[in-house]
């Protein structure tokens, strides 16, 4: 085996090198006549002819050749552009990154439009015509000032409603306070006329009261008539209400009974109801 | 009249090479060895040159078999071609020219005055 290693080794990669080195200039040969059919038709000729002619004059080695040759074969779509008159592949992939870049600035710039409909697309006219050419500079005008108008007319009904909005906003706000201010009222109302009934209620009792501690006033003054005797001058009486617990207080009154009205009496001693009596009989017989 | 070319610095020293003896004839290979530019980027130069009609070609009037070798094709600068060459590398010239210690109005020796 590593005889056979070495024999490949000193015989025959040397004898393939040095036929692919024979090859190289046929193989590069081949390679332009296959580029210039990458060109455009009526080119072709002259610039396989030249290439070739050039191929020859070339000095170097023949591996060189080939990739010469090779360089020609992948170079020709880009030359054929240059024929053309059309820019090279780098150029237009330049200018499309640049576009790109100059739209994508554009965008981030500019200001959203509002979107309109496509205007209809307009018969084609003759560009050299000076009245057509007038008459559509006419009409582009009448065109930009009806949209500008519209774009004010539209900004215009935007700020009436934004200001109808505003209005309504306080005309809320001017309710809400109004209703506030009534609860307040209705609550301050609601809290007068408890007072009030709690006043009525008191000055109900004090009355009921006023009665009761009268008739009580009259009964001890009766009792009080009852049990003087003087049977000379007018017989003045001082009454004092008994003090209340709810801290009612009787302005002291006087008056004076005249003599002739005073009925004469006579002063007996406490006087034992009867069913004491009765009680102390019952109680001394069962004794 | 065919738009003219972008001036780039290979186009320049194309200009410079045939500016040497307008006159002459080359060849592209020799054209591209002379002027420094790597193999096979003379070709676009030559072809966008041509198409700006500031070059003209023509085969070479030899006998392909009795010189052993296939012809060439012979480039030579138009009457406009060298005009717009010279004007280029003038220009070329003075852009590239150091402006430190030069004094405005004072041209150096041999220098045009501005």
């Amino acid at each position: 085996m590593r005889w056979l290693g070495a024999f490949f080794a000193a015989v025959i990669l040397p004898l393939l090198l040095s036929e692919f080195t024979e090859w190289c200039p046929w193989l590069a040969e081949r390679l332009v006549r296959r580029a210039a059919t990458r060109l455009p038709e009526e080119a072709r000729a002259r610039w396989e002819e030249e290439w070739l002619a050039d191929l020859n004059a070339w000095e170097g080695r023949k591996l060189s050749i080939l990739v010469r040759g090779l360089w020609i074969f992948l170079r020709a779509p880009s030359w054929g552009r240059v024929l053309q008159g059309l820019p090279s592949f780098s150029q237009e992939l330049r200018g499309r990154i640049k576009a790109f870049v100059r739209r994508s600035r554009e965008q981030q710039t500019r200001p959203p439009e509002p979107t309109e409909p496509a205007p209809p697309s307009e018969p084609d006219r003759h560009p050299q015509d000076p009245q057509l050419e007038a008459l559509r500079r006419y009409v582009s005008q009448l065109d930009t000032g009806r949209e500008s108008a519209q774009r004010e007319r539209e900004r215009q009904r935007e700020q009436e409603h934004q200001r109808e909005q505003e209005r309504q906003h306080e005309r809320d706000d001017e309710r809400e306070r109004q209703l506030a201010a009534l609860r307040r009222y209705m609550l301050d109302l609601d809290i007068r006329r408890e007072s009030a009934q709690r006043d009525s209620d008191g000055s109900r009792l004090e009355s009921e009261e006023t009665r009761w501690s009268f008739k009580k006033v009259v009964a001890k003054m009766g009792s009080l008539l009852s049990a003087r005797d003087e049977p000379k001058g007018n017989t003045r009486l001082a009454v004092k209400a008994p003090k209340r617990e709810r801290s009612f207080s009787i302005p002291e009154r006087s008056f004076s009974i005249p003599e002739s009205a005073a009925t004469p009496v006579t002063a007996e001693p406490f006087r034992v109801p009867p069913y004491v009596r009765y009680l102390g009989e019952q109680n001394s017989d069962s004794d | 009249m065919a738009p003219q070319p972008r001036l780039t610095w290979a186009i320049l020293k194309v200009f410079k090479v045939l500016l040497d003896d307008p006159a002459a004839k080359h060849y592209g290979l020799e054209i591209g060895r002379a002027a420094g530019l790597p193999s096979g980027s003379i070709y676009p130069l030559l072809m966008r040159l041509e198409q700006a009609e500031l070059l003209v070609s023509q085969w070479e009037d030899v006998d392909p078999k009795a010189v052993g070798r296939p012809r060439r094709r012979l480039y030579q600068l138009t009457g406009q071609g060298a005009e717009v060459g010279r004007q280029a590398l003038a220009e070329a010239k003075r852009d590239l020219a150091p402006t430190w210690g030069r004094t405005p109005g004072f041209p150096l020796p041999g220098e045009a005055p501005t």
